[in-house]
C-alpha cells in the first residue's frame, strides 16, 4: 500500500464512522407510523390496531398496524419487497414500495435526527 | 462500408467484454440489500486504469454499463440510471485520484475510491430521483460499509492480477 492508499483508507474509515454517528443514533422504541404516498405524509399512532388503505401511483397499498408494529399487507407491485420487509417495530425502521411510491416508517418521540449532512 | 478499427478499439472491446461478463455473472447473485453487490467488474476498470490510463478506463466502464444493461434487459430503467450515475461518479473520482502527486495510489487505493464513489453517486441518484425520503438515509451507513469492504476486496484482486501479468511487453500505454 502506498501512502496515498493508507490516507484514502483512513479518510474512508473516519467518514464511515461519522456516517454511523449521524444517521444511526437516536433509534429507540417507536410510537408513530409515518406514511408517505404521492408526496402526501400522514401520521398514525401505533397505539390502536387498524388497517390503512393508501393510494399510490399504481393503486392501493394496505398497511396494517398491530401491537405497536406496522407492515405492508399488500401492494400493487411486482417485487413485493415492501411486503417481504415484514413487521416494522423500532423507530427508524422503514419499508417502501418504490413502484407505488409508498413509504412507511416508524418514528419515536421528537425528531429522529439533529441534522442531516451530505 | 468497412469500419476501420484500431488496436486501441480492440483493446477496449476486449476489456469491456470481460467487464460485461463479470457484470452479468454477478447480476445472477442474490443480494442481501438492494444496491449491495460485490462489483467485481470494478477489477477490470482498475486494471484498465493502471495499464492503459484513465481514458481507457472510462471507455471500458461506460461500455460495461451500457452493454451489460442491454444484455440483462435493464437499459434505461431506474437500475440503469443508478448504475450509470455510480459509474460516472467512480470515473470522476479515479480521474481526480490519478492527479495525486508522488507515488499516488495503487490498485487497492483506486479500487476503494471507485467503490465508494460508485455507491455514493448511486445513492445520491436514488435519493434525488426516486425516493426523496429521509428514511433512505438509514441505509447509507450499511451501503457505504459494503462499498468499503468490496472496494478493498476487488482492489486486492486487481493488485494481484497486475503483479502476475507481464503487461509491459504486451502493449505500450495509449
Amino acid at each position: 500500500m502506498t501512502r496515498a492508499d493508507k490516507a484514502g483508507l483512513t479518510v474512508s474509515l473516519l467518514a464511515l464512522l461519522t456516517l454511523y454517528g449521524y444517521l444511526w443514533t437516536g433509534i429507540g422504541p417507536a410510537n408513530q407510523v409515518t406514511v408517505t404516498a404521492a408526496g402526501e405524509t400522514r401520521v398514525f399512532s401505533l397505539g390502536h390496531d387498524q388497517r390503512i388503505a393508501v393510494s399510490g401511483s399504481r393503486g392501493e397499498s394496505i398497511i396494517e398496524i398491530e401491537q405497536g408494529r406496522a407492515r405492508f399487507v399488500t401492494s400493487p407491485c411486482s417485487g413485493k419487497v415492501c411486503v417481504h420487509t415484514g413487521w416494522l417495530a423500532r423507530a427508524g425502521d422503514t419499508a417502501a414500495c418504490v413502484p407505488n411510491g409508498v413509504i412507511v416508517s416508524l418514528t419515536g418521540h421528537g425528531k429522529q435526527y439533529d441534522s442531516i449532512n451530505f | 462500408m468497412k469500419i476501420q478499427t484500431t488496436r486501441d478499439d480492440h483493446l477496449i472491446a476486449w476489456l469491456a467484454a470481460l467487464a460485461i461478463t463479470i457484470h452479468i455473472a454477478e447480476s445472477a447473485l442474490p443480494s442481501p440489500l438492494p444496491g449491495v453487490k460485490p462489483g467485481l467488474a470494478n477489477v477490470i476498470t482498475i486494471i484498465a486504469l493502471l495499464m492503459f490510463g484513465w481514458r481507457t478506463a472510462v471507455w471500458v466502464n461506460l461500455l460495461r454499463v451500457v452493454g451489460g444493461s442491454l444484455l440483462i434487459g435493464s437499459f434505461l430503467t431506474p437500475t440503469f440510471v443508478l448504475s450509470l450515475t455510480g459509474a460516472l461518479a467512480s470515473l470522476i473520482a479515479l480521474g481526480l485520484a490519478t492527479r495525486v502527486p508522488g507515488r499516488g495510489f495503487s490498485a487497492i487505493g483506486y479500487s476503494l475510491l471507485a467503490a465508494q464513489a460508485h455507491m455514493a453517486g448511486q445513492f445520491a441518484a436514488a435519493y434525488w430521483l426516486f425516493i426523496p425520503h429521509a428514511a433512505l438515509l438509514n441505509l447509507l451507513p450499511l451501503l457505504m460499509t459494503a462499498a468499503l469492504l468490496f472496494g478493498l476486496v476487488s482492489g486486492r484482486i486487481a493488485g494481484t492480477m497486475l503483479q502476475r501479468m507481464t503487461y509491459r511487453t504486451a502493449l505500450p500505454p495509449l
